[in-house]
């Protein structure tokens, strides 16, 4: 891996915004932020109204129920239908940044799948809107997961596979991404309709929890580059060392959870 | 499936089909193994000290008989117990709160405990709006069963 000095000086989240127009000549400004505050709400109204998310809402019912039949326990950690959240402007602007600097393997050259800018953000941003489903149990994420994966194919919205994350820092859930077309404000306010990803999270209700408490420690660390020579798993007095290491021992402590309640059925 | 006992269903939150699948099944278990025609239902519900909603037993009453099927949600794996209750309710004990009789609120819990001629028990239990139709039931048929000799 690069390290900074290979790769030059590289900008600040504050900085970006002058660098990418000095050296691209593209414009980010605050137009911008308020242009994607605008559709991004209007985003989220439609998807809410959309007959598909209806579908997606009561299936999730009926997998539930499916799945309580089969193991004789609750898939889900409730049955409300999962909010939708819209990603904060300020946390968009970040992203942009880590797209286009902090996880651009050819910085300061064009990512490989070409800048993220606002002319094709709302297409290549996967998480403008997303929405967490909680299950209670370890094997209720592929359960649910493979079955929206299905879902989400045979309304040929489907964008990518599922994502089976399991990362160095203890992080453990699957993403699912839908396509969905928009109707958004253009920036003369003309409409436009775009296909903006959707990320559906599936998570366990004991995974939600650690996430919550170590939400900030992430955030601090996504702008951050990654370098070799930080060993947290070395430092066993550093912050890093318990968060990341509870996600993992949470993690087994959930697989064994299963093991148990399946031999006990 | 009786519109009826679908629209009770989805009052109680317990709408997707393959639940529906599950409840026609042991209706017509119950049926079968009380040799009356199933006259309507009831599930004992509750809510878990998260907020969730929990269902205890599905009921199933007949003219002759109530049926208790305890597990009516796990597919292929009923366990159905049968009790005479035609004149055959000799006490009944209720506990009733936050409800007027009128209109259920989230607060609203019904409980009631029927001992029959036999010295079996049963006890149907029901939280919020589904208090309205544990009501019906008590004046439908437990009060109507009390032995009267």
């Amino acid at each position: 891996m690069l390290t900074q000095e290979d790769r030059g000086k590289i900008p600040s989240l504050e900085e970006f915004p002058f660098w990418i127009q000095d050296n691209t000549g593209i414009v980010i400004d605050s137009t911008h932020i308020s242009h994607y505050n605008a559709a991004a709400a209007q985003m989220k109204e439609q998807l809410e109204k959309s007959s598909f998310w209806e579908l997606v809402c009561k299936k999730i019912i009926e997998f539930n129920d499916e799945y309580y039949g089969e193991y004789g326990t609750e898939l889900l950690k409730d049955k409300k239908a999962p909010s939708i959240d819209v990603k904060p402007g300020d946390s968009f602007i970040e992203k942009i940044y880590r797209e286009n600097v902090v996880d651009n393997q050819d910085f300061p050259g064009e990512p490989r799948a070409g800048w993220v800018v606002p002319a094709n953000w709302f297409e290549r941003i996967d998480d403008i809107l997303r929405t967490t489903i909680v299950v209670r149990y370890l094997d209720g994420i592929e359960y649910i997961a493979t079955r929206l994966e299905n879902l989400c194919s045979d309304k040929a919205v489907l964008k990518d596979r599922c994502k089976y994350l399991a990362k160095i820092e203890g992080y453990y859930a699957a993403h699912l991404y839908f396509n969905m077309e928009f109707e958004i404000p253009g920036m003369e306010w003309k409409t436009e309709k775009i296909v903006s990803p959707i990320e559906v999270q599936i998570t366990t209700q004991v995974k939600e929890v650690i996430k919550e408490l170590i939400h900030p420690y992430y955030e601090e660390q996504r702008v951050k580059r990654y370098s070799e020579e930080d060993m947290w798993q070395w430092r066993y007095e550093s912050p890093e060392f318990v968060r990341n290491y509870l996600g993992h021992i949470i993690h087994y402590v959930e697989g064994m959870m299963v093991g148990i309640r399946r031999r006990n059925k | 499936m009786k519109a009826v006992y679908r629209t009770y269903l989805e009052r109680i939150d317990l709408s997707s089909e393959t639940l529906k699948r599950n409840v026609e099944l042991v209706i017509d278990y119950a049926g079968k193994l009380c040799n009356d025609k199933i006259i309507d239902i009831f599930i004992s519900d509750y809510y878990e000290a998260d907020g969730s909603r929990g269902y205890g037993s599905l009921w199933l009453i007949s003219e002759g008989y109530i049926c208790e099927a305890r597990n009516f949600r796990n597919t292929g794996e009923y366990d159905i117990d049968v009790a005479p209750i035609k004149h055959a309710i000799t006490y009944y004990r209720t506990s009733i709160q936050d409800y007027d009789f009128k209109n259920a609120t989230k607060e609203s819990r019904i409980m009631v405990e029927c001992v029959n001629e036999n010295g079996t028990s049963f006890q149907l239990k029901a939280c919020y709006e589904n208090c309205d139709r544990l009501r019906e039931v008590i004046d439908k048929y437990i009060k109507p069963n009390m032995e009267v000799i």
